[in-house]
């Protein structure tokens, strides 16, 4: 999945992840087939960028950038301030939710640029 | 034991909404022990909505079934009478509680969080070798439903409880109990009893904070603990609270895990999660 600007969709792409109004409610499901109609709809809609399967997979799987990481590390231990970070298994979470925390800083930084 | 307060809570005006018919021929077929499982699906069937749920999700990654299953009666065989209650009775809550738009919370969020806790929840019950891992999913699919009913029945107060957490001083829990005189466990728990689910289910969500304190059900306490802290550390989804909530010792020892799961439960939960969203939410 990844993020991609409206006016990059072609029809046939697959949705990722639903669609979805300000107040919530899910216009397009997850999985859904774009088609030509859905993209004037949503371009009537104001919606500006859909999260669509098999893009900046790149992202996905390839090395994560140390200083993001760092960043995402320092970012996710507020989460954690309850708990006693040198307990191992919240030590070993906190990674794994960095590490997501981190690949989410990426995508949101390459869609920018 | 119920508190005074609490008891006042549950009695107060505020009805709960009420179950599908299905839920309540399926609890009188199954109380009277004797029932041929083709009844059982006779009786699912009259509700295709929730039919066609219950079959989605018994073909979901998170029943992991080899074969497909194309009808109720033949998900009844594969996962069992008691099993198929628990999931209509889950499934039929989550639909109850879908639509109620909050100015505190998403309602789908909320959900959100109990799906990944009920998904992580089945993961870490495969883990340790348990008979009935499904129970799990159910489980985590109501630990919070408690915290609901706090946000549609007493909206003020729980607004009291945002301001206290809103520092990051006091868990959610905590503050509930200040701001209430008990907390969403404990209406999880009187909930749970009150919609005649086993006793298993009123001690994960009745103990989930503090699993030491439970009657039986210490272990599966715990492990909804722990469930309940990755899907926190996650954020997926969200029942309000901003923190994750404090690991608790006794819950950590009992289940006899170490930190190296901790990868191999995310990833694999994952999957779970997203389907059973899709099908629920
Ligand atoms: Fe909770
Ligand atoms: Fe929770």
């Amino acid at each position: 999945m990844g993020i991609v600007s409206l006016d990059l969709i072609e029809p046939e792409m697959i949705l990722a992840k639903e669609v979805r109004d300000s107040s919530g409610r899910i216009l397009l499901g997850q999985g859904a087939e774009i088609t030509e109609k859905h993209l004037s709809l949503f371009r009537r809609w104001g919606i500006i960028e859909l999260d669509i399967e098999g893009q900046g997979e790149e992202i996905e799987e390839g090395p994560l950038d140390p200083e993001i990481l760092d960043e995402a590390r320092e970012k996710m231990k507020a989460i954690f301030r309850h708990n006693n970070m040198v307990h191992p298994f919240v030590e070993a979470l906190h990674e794994i939710v960095s590490e997501r925390e981190a690949r989410k800083m990426m995508r949101n930084r390459e869609v920018q640029t | 034991m119920i508190s005074r307060s609490l008891e006042r809570f549950l009695n107060d005006d505020f009805e709960l909404p009420a179950f599908p018919k299905v839920v309540l021929r399926l609890n009188q077929l199954l109380a009277s022990k004797q029932f041929a499982l083709s009844e059982v699906g006779d009786v699912l069937s009259r509700d295709p909505g929730l039919s066609a749920k219950v079959l989605e999700l018994v073909n979901s990654s998170v029943y992991g079934l080899k074969t497909r299953v194309e009808t109720v009666n033949r998900a009844v065989v594969m996962i069992g009478a008691e099993q198929v209650r628990q999931l209509v009775i889950a499934t039929s809550v989550v639909k109850m509680f879908k639509s109620i738009p909050h100015n505190l919370i998403q309602v789908e969020d909320f959900w959100k969080h109990c799906v990944a806790c009920g998904a992580i929840a089945k993961k870490l019950a495969e883990l340790q070798g348990e008979e009935q891992p499904d129970r799990f999913f159910v489980a985590g699919l109501l630990h919070d439903v408690g915290r609901l009913i706090l946000y549609l029945k007493a909206p003020e107060k729980m607004n009291e409880v945002f301001e206290k957490v809103k520092d990051g001083e006091m868990l959610f829990h905590e503050a509930e109990r200040k701001v209430f005189g008990f907390n969403h466990a404990e209406v999880g728990f009187q909930l749970c009893r009150i919609w005649s689910l086993p006793d298993f289910f009123r001690e994960t969500a009745g103990y989930h904070h503090n699993p030491e304190d439970a009657f039986r059900h210490h272990e599966a306490a715990s492990l909804i603990h722990i469930a309940d802290f990755i899907a926190n550390a996650l954020q997926l989804g969200s029942s309000g609270q901003k923190y994750v909530p404090l690991l608790d010792d006794f819950a950590w020892n009992r289940s006899g895990f170490t930190s190296s799961i901790a990868e191999g439960v995310v990833n694999e939960s994952m999957e779970k999660y997203e389907e059973a969203i899709h099908v629920l939410l």
